[in-house]
């Protein structure tokens, strides 16, 4: 039989190896790839290092989590801790500048936006902030309250910043067009 | 709208890169595990000796408390000595046989009395200083000690009146 996740993480805080490393398994790639996506001047050593911090992190203060978030949402939450520790140790731009910001920014035409893979290109325009609400929600599926815990700013934030972004690509999705033609 | 085609292979960790993260995240977590245990074995070893302390600190203050329970009994056996001189001068009013032929032995114990009274006088206005206090005790009970000897032996001789 199968253990739920709950349970997993109830053995791993009495040090089971396998709880360990079925919490790994499980959570790696997702947090890899997107950490890859947010931290995209790293190299994949770098963004290797930051993920493995951010997992011996999680596992050693395991016994603090008390399930009040899903376990991704915490394990993103102290992957992206690691990446701003990081960003400003090396002085790159960092998140909290424009986190710090209050939104009460609603995008009108935020239904007529339709995803483009050639969009991706575009989101390394924006800040890394916009960049990481956007993949947190329209690719990972976060809600903007997780998104608000991720990243540590309000949901509402997360929610206008969610709505620029889209806003931004739209119209550069729309310039891009008028210029091939 | 959950975007399913958003990642490329290039973002995806290899199984080599998650293999790698894997042994190292292993790796650092035995090492905290083993620090873990060394605070605990040195916590121990703080505990037993804390409790060999404690132990020893319970035994010095027995014996002080102790050593303070039977100064007082040696303090209340010199009170006793004294009370009983006391009694005893009140009761023998240094009435001396004129009768007997022993007439300088009486003299020379009771310049001995008088010089063991002198003693204890010294003793006593000494007794102010915290220095060799316990010594000064000894010496006074062994005075009184004297003294009571001496005055029960003239009884015993006739040498006073009662």
């Amino acid at each position: 039989m199968k253990m739920s996740e709950k349970e997993i993480i109830e053995k791993a805080k009495k040090g089971n190896n396998k709880a360990f490393s079925e919490l790994y398994k499980t959570h790696v790639t997702r947090l890899y790839r997107f950490m890859k996506q947010c931290g995209s001047r790293y190299s994949n050593d770098e963004i290797e290092d930051i993920v493995q911090r951010a997992f011996v992190k999680a596992f050693t203060k395991i016994d603090t989590f008390e399930h009040t978030s899903s376990f991704s949402t915490w394990l993103f939450r102290i992957a992206m801790n690691e990446l701003r520790s990081d960003m400003r140790r090396v002085s790159l731009v960092t998140l909290e500048a424009i986190a710090d910001e209050i939104y009460d920014y609603e995008d009108e035409h935020a239904d007529e936006f339709v995803w483009n893979m050639a969009m991706k290109e575009m989101l390394n325009e924006l800040s890394d902030i916009k960049k990481s609400v956007f993949i947190l929600y329209e690719v990972e599926g976060y809600s903007h309250a997780e998104i608000g815990h991720i990243l540590g700013m309000e949901e509402s934030s997360s929610r206008s910043l969610l709505a620029r972004t889209k806003q931004f690509l739209r119209k550069r999705w729309i310039l891009s067009k008028e210029i091939d033609l | 709208m959950k975007i399913s085609n958003f990642y490329d292979d290039d973002d995806m960790p290899s199984m080599e890169a998650r293999q790698r993260m894997w042994n190292r995240i292993s790796q650092s977590l035995s090492t905290k595990k083993q620090a873990h245990f060394f605070i605990e074995t040195r916590s121990f070893f703080y505990g037993m000796v804390a409790s060999v302390l404690i132990t020893l600190c319970g035994v010095g203050l027995y014996s002080t408390v102790g050593g303070l329970v039977s100064s007082e009994n040696e303090n209340k056996e010199t009170e006793a000595y004294k009370t009983a001189i006391r009694e005893f001068e009140k009761v023998v009013p240094s009435k001396i046989s004129l009768q007997s032929n022993q007439y300088e032995i009486i003299q020379d114990k009771k310049q001995h009395i008088a010089m063991i009274d002198k003693e204890i006088d010294k003793v006593n206005k000494e007794m102010s200083s915290p220095e060799f206090a316990e010594l000064r005790r000894i010496t006074l009970r062994q005075l009184y000690h004297t003294k009571l000897s001496i005055i029960l032996s003239m009884i015993d001789n006739g040498e006073m009146e009662l």
